[in-house]
């Protein structure tokens, strides 16, 4: 006996074998398999009588399988005679092996099918019926290896699904022809007499027997002729099994009916064909139970009923309209259709989701057919959408969405999931909308009536109320029922939905109490309606707005809201309010909105105890470090404080109030400064959330009006000021406090800004020079959000002249520090992320300096203290472009931009923007024409004509650099003059340009690229004539052409 | 549960095409890897016998391992029969997804569970194992002790898209099964 074999695969086997030894067996393996008389060895050892172990024998067969395909047909007859002998030995001892060792000899012969039918051997299916009945009875053993065979000849030669190479498929189509021809009537013959004698067993072999035979109707009902098993007595079979005691029975044969059924066929046979099966009257026959049937019975009988269902729907909706007017055709689908919705309605309304999800296909396919026939004025379907069958589909549908009792709604899990299957049934709610918005719309009206307003209801039932109002409401939002625009505030749907807003809200605190689900539900569906608050055109009768508005508010701030025991409720609410303030701003007395503001303080915490273990550095990283409390949703109440306070009327009460909610941070502050000399990570953490929670309350005045800037408020200003610039100074060393002071600042800026004053000037100043100084300490964001800072203060206080004096002095040592920094940063940079965060201060950078032409400040360039720096700034960015096969494109692009804006800004060599308050015509740039002009159209023809013709494939590169090439080419040409909106400007409205810069760029364009004299012309001439895009299509061109 | 008891184990076999994630999946576990040796012979199906349970992985960013799911499924039921099986979508962590969820249908079809994962990124890891440890056990509450011990994400999902391929899965489970075109009739 070949022993080498046994212990190559029982090594290779072994999960503990050593590891070489393993190699060794695995490279003789793959040479048995390999060779060409490995196989013979292996079937030597299957016929040598021995004791073989289980994957010895699996092994044998996986050889054979792996060496079929090469064999000539004297090998092929060879190992038939073999795999025969080997099956009458087994047949003979009636030993029954292992269901994968049975499945592994069925291969094998599957596969001599596949490779001997059509050269040398055309008679195995029915050599293999043979011994099935031999002697007027049936050998079960036999049977299994008959079925088993014949299901892998499907998968190999007929299922669909299984991916194969090309050059099969002509072959399997000859070998299903062979079937067609030869076996198929034999073999449904042996089927049918299988299930007949099979039909009432009980062992392991038998159950085995009768699915394997089930399935293989389903298999091969595709592609043979399915009128072979469609008479009565196979039916009287199949039927049998679908109501049968036995759950995995009943399983196998819904699956083969859903195969039967999804055979391909014309309509009117698909209609015959189901009206033959008669599954819906044996379904119904059947009593089905589902409540109290085993789960995986449900699933598959659900998948029947659905496949029943949509196979009518698509009957319908393939039919062609000549096949349509027939009636008796078109009446008796959908009769039937009618007869199958009480079985899907029996499945929707099953306990568990799973079981419900299987029909759900055939709903959407449902609703959508009839959808699609709204309009279709040839055929009516009316009776498939009667107000009856509608009506009972959506209240279903609805009663769906209702918690499940087993469900304490308390699980994020389970929570999720029940969302999922939720909203596919919106969606199904919705389709019903569009096909009878009237019945719909009444359907969810009373059920959210019963739900929420009668008594006694529990918490699901409340929840389902609230889900549909909340469903109701995005109905409206979506407008699902189509309404012109104009009318759907003065539909009734919406009349409707306000109305039960109000009762909603009017008599929520009966049933708030209920569940967290209730309370979210509400307050996400009162802030989405925060338009029925602001809106006076809004109005409900009978209800006094203010009062509702009020009774919001007191929900809000009450143990239902802010103040909930559940974290969930808590926080999202927190975030809700805030919301609701800042969209309402709600019109209450002064009174009131003190009182609301004292009611949030108690929930504030001021001690921001770190909780883990971490060291104090100067570097901290936030998102690390935990603290007690809740600080990131504090910050939502903190926003909210603030809006409150706007809103007090009475400059005195807000900011007396003010300061009051400003006293604890204030002393948490001092405190800090107070204990520097025990410096600890803790203290550093509670000055960062101190001041980012000053910051947070000035958020909340940003729609503060003007007039209400008085004296007392604008000190208190000034005072936050003095603490946080303190602050800073004291904590400079900590990124997240200068972070957190940088917030303020901007806070306080924004708020100034609006009545300008020295406190402006004194804050900006200061908070400038204590960056200036400090400027290496600073993180590439903080730079970045510095440059950032100051173009804002560019943008806005361009015209102020102390403003303007303080940007002069700071604009070259600002540039200097920050060009320094780059390249430090450049040169050590080591990984992507640093390189990408360079990339980014630079760009911050250039887009600081393209912003100081759009806010009229380019005069700054050309004050004695700048115009050294712009002749650096000039050329760092031809640096940047003329290294574009290095540098990132987007930078090439915004260094491109900067340019471009450099010379609408002083490419004259003197300031021209009108809107430039500081401009000084007495200065003069005299490096501007040479410097700027000549070596920007330089660029210009270097970028277009001279780059690598790769490029042009770039789409990058064409759309974004070509195209701010243009444009830089275009600020030339235009220097001095208006630049005319081209997209706009009508034809015959004459273009001003700038003579002198047109006809320098044609004379470089014919001396420096060659251009005849007409080509040079034509480019300029279209260059100040076309757009933008329209040009970039000509000058590719061009350049493909040259 | 007390020291005498054992811990029970379970064979579980994990195929799919080669650099569908599957080694990178079970990091987190006690996994038995062939090693790709499937590859180039070694004992292919062999390795089932006697499987407990099933994990069939593609990659959404390839539509040919989504292909040959079928085949990996004929492949593994013949050797493992009426084993729980788990289809996983891997690496839906990566932006150009070519595998859309409209299109994975296989799993209902044969009755499988379906997840989309991302071992990368350790987004759904965990679910068709505890799928199956909860349908081996027959015990839909199980729970893992403490979850394994991950090895920190080596990308982030993008919720987003999460949301929008959960979206998509939503839609595509309401929508009927495609037909099989059949050549030949």
């Amino acid at each position: 006996m070949d022993q080498q074999i046994l212990q190559a695969v029982d090594i290779a086997s072994s999960a503990t074998a050593d590891v070489q030894l393993k190699q060794q067996a695995l490279e003789f393996i793959t040479q048995i398999k390999d060779s060409s008389d490995g196989w013979q060895r292996c079937v030597n050892l299957l016929s040598s009588n021995a004791q073989l172990s289980p994957n010895v024998k699996f092994f044998v067969f996986q050889v054979l399988d792996a060496r079929l395909p090469f064999m000539d047909n004297s090998q092929k007859l060879a190992v038939k005679d073999y795999l025969f002998n080997y099956l009458k030995d087994l047949l003979d001892k009636n030993s029954v092996e292992p269901v994968f060792l049975r499945n592994a000899l069925s291969k094998t012969f599957g596969l001599l099918f596949v490779h001997a039918t059509l050269s040398c051997y055309q008679t195995l299916i029915k050599d293999l019926l043979a011994p099935v009945q031999a002697g007027g009875t049936f050998n079960e053993l036999a049977t299994d290896y008959y079925l088993r065979t014949l299901l892998v000849i499907h998968q190999e030669i007929g299922d669909q699904m299984i991916a194969r190479e090309p050059e099969h498929h002509e072959r399997n189509n000859l070998l299903k022809d062979a079937i067609r021809a030869n076996d198929m009537t034999l073999m449904t013959e042996s089927w049918k007499n299988i299930l007949k004698h099979f039909s009432n067993t009980n062992t392991a072999l038998k159950r085995d027997i009768l699915n394997n035979t089930i399935q293989c109707i389903g298999e091969y009902v595709s592609w043979i002729e399915i009128n072979l098993i469609l008479d009565e007595e196979y039916l009287g079979l199949l039927y049998q099994f679908l109501t049968s005691p036995d759950d995995q029975q009943k399983i196998t044969t819904a699956g083969c009916f859903n195969e039967i059924l999804h055979k391909k066929m014309a309509p009117i046979k698909k209609l015959e064909l189901i009206n033959f099966l008669n599954l819906t009257s044996i379904l119904n026959q059947m009593d089905l139970k589902s409540k109290e049937a085993d789960f995986d019975v449900n699933v598959a009988f659900s998948k029947l009923v659905e496949n029943l269902g949509s196979e009518l729907v698509n009957v319908l909706d393939t039919s062609s309209n000549e096949e349509l007017a027939n009636t008796e055709f078109k009446n008796l689908t959908i009769n039937k259709i009618i007869d199958v919705l009480p079985l899907v309605f029996e499945y929707l309304d099953n306990d568990y989701d799973d079981v419900a999800l299987e029909v759900f296909p055939f709903i959407g396919n449902f609703l959508l057919f009839l959808k699609k026939n709204i309009t279709n004025e040839q055929v009516d379907f009316s009776y498939l959408s009667s107000n009856e069958i509608l009506t009972t589909l959506l209240k279903k549908i609805i009663m769906r969405k209702k918690f499940d009792e087993e469900d304490d709604g308390s699980e994020e899990e389970s929570i999720e999931q029940f969302q999922e299957v939720r909203s596919k049934l919106n969606s199904f709610h919705d389709s019903i909308v569009i096909l009878n918005e009237t019945l719909a719309l009444d359907v969810m009206i009373n059920c959210i009536n019963e739900s929420l307003f009668s008594s006694n209801s529990d918490w699901r039932t409340i929840e389902l109320g609230m889900y549909e109002l909340s469903h109701f409401s995005e109905i409206l939002r979506n407008n699902v029922m189509n309404l012109p625009k104009t009318m759907i505030n003065n539909s009734r749907p919406y009349f409707v939905f306000n109305e039960m807003l109000c009762k909603v809200i009017d008599g929520s605190t009966t049933f708030l109490v209920n569940h967290s689900l209730i309370q979210l539900l509400f307050f996400e569906l009162v802030l989405k309606h925060y338009t029925f608050f602001t809106n006076n055109n809004i109005q409900v009768d009978g209800v006094n707005k203010d009062d509702i508005l009020l009774k919001v508010l007191k929900i809000f701030v009450s143990n239902f809201g802010v103040f909930s025991e559940n974290d969930k409720v808590k926080y999202r609410s927190w975030y809700l309010f805030y919301r609701f303030i800042k969209l309402t701003k709600p019109p209450i007395d002064d009174f009131i909105l003190e009182e609301l503001i004292k009611s949030l303080l108690p929930l504030l915490s001021f001690d921001f105890e770190v909780t883990s273990q971490a060291k104090l550095s100067e570097d901290i990283d936030l998102s690390l470090i935990e603290t007690d409390g809740s600080f990131d949703h504090q910050l939502y109440l903190f926003e909210s404080i603030g809006l409150l306070l706007s809103l007090i009327r009475k400059s005195h009460k807000r900011v007396s109030m003010f300061e009051s909610v400003l006293q604890p941070l204030f002393s948490n502050l001092e405190k800090c400064i107070n204990n520097m000399s025990q410096l600890n990570l803790n203290l550093v953490v509670q000055v960062h959330h101190s001041l980012v929670s000053v910051g947070t309350i000035l958020k909340g005045f940003e729609s503060l009006n003007v007039v209400d800037f008085d004296e007392r408020f604008i000190a208190l200003l000034q005072q936050i000021s003095q603490v946080v610039l303190i602050t800073l100074e004291n904590f400079l060393a900590f990124n997240i406090v200068r972070e957190a002071s940088e917030f303020c600042v901007v806070r306080l800026f924004i708020l100034f800004i609006k009545t300008p004053s020295e406190a402006l000037e004194q804050l900006l100043s200061k908070f400038i020079s204590v960056i200036m100084i400090n400027f290496d300490k600073l993180k590439l964001q903080e730079i970045n959000n510095f440059l950032n800072f100051i173009g804002q203060i560019m943008h806005h206080c361009g015209r102020s002249q102390e403003i303007y004096i303080m940007l002069n002095s700071l604009l070259t040592p600002l540039v200097a520090k920050v060009i320094s920094r780059i390249e430090t940063d450049s040169s050590a940079a080591q990984d992507d992320f640093m390189k990408r965060d360079i990339l980014d201060t630079q760009k911050c950078f250039i887009s600081l300096l393209v912003s100081m032409n759009s806010d009229h400040v380019s005069s700054l360039w050309l004050t004695n203290e700048n115009k050294g720096t712009l002749v650096n700034i000039i050329n760092l960015m031809f640096n940047y472009i003329y290294n574009y096969q290095n540098n990132d494109l987007s930078l090439v692009k915004v260094a491109i931009t900067c340019i471009n804006s450099l010379i609408q800004g002083v490419g004259l060599g003197k300031v021209v923007d009108p809107e430039d308050v500081f401009k000084n015509d007495n200065i003069v740039f005299e490096e501007a024409k040479q410097l700027l002009v000549t070596n920007a159209l330089l660029l210009a023809c270097e970028m277009s004509f001279k780059m690598k013709r790769e490029l042009l494939n770039d789409a990058q590169y064409r759309n974004s650099i070509l195209l701010e090439v243009i444009r830089t080419m275009k600020a030339v040409c235009y220097a001095g003059c208006e630049v005319p909106d081209l997209q706009a400007t009508k034809k015959n409205k004459a273009i001003k340009f700038n003579e002198e810069m047109v006809d320098q760029l044609r004379a470089l364009l014919i001396s420096n690229m060659g251009f005849p004299v007409d080509l040079a012309q034509d480019f300029v001439e279209k260059l100040v004539q076309f757009s933008d895009r329209h040009f970039l299509k000509y000058l590719i061109q061009l350049i493909e052409k040259m | 549960m007390s020291a005498q008891q054992q811990v029970p184990t379970f064979k579980l076999v994990l195929v799919g095409d080669g650099g569908t994630g599957k080694v990178s999946s079970t990091q987190a576990f006690d996994v038995w890897d062939t090693a790709g040796q499937e590859k180039f012979g070694g004992l292919r199906d062999g390795y089932y016998i006697n499987g407990q349970c099933g994990i069939i992985m593609f990659d959404v960013t390839s539509r040919i391992t989504y292909k040959n799911v079928p085949n990996w499924h004929r492949d593994l039921v013949r050797v493992c029969e009426n084993i729980p099986i788990v289809l996983c979508g891997n690496k839906v962590d990566v932006k150009e997804r070519k595998v859309k969820a409209k299109t994975i249908t296989f799993h209902r079809k044969k009755n499988l569970q379906y997840f989309d994962i991302s071992a990368k990124s350790n987004y759904n890891f965990e679910k068709p194992f505890l799928w199956l440890a909860r349908k081996l056990v027959g015990n839909s509450q199980l729970e893992f002790v403490e979850s394994p011990a991950l090895a920190p994400p080596e990308v982030s999902v993008d919720a987003d898209l999460m949301a929008k391929y959960q979206a998509e899965m939503d839609q595509a489970a309401a929508m009927p099964l495609p037909d099989e075109d059949d050549a030949d009739l």
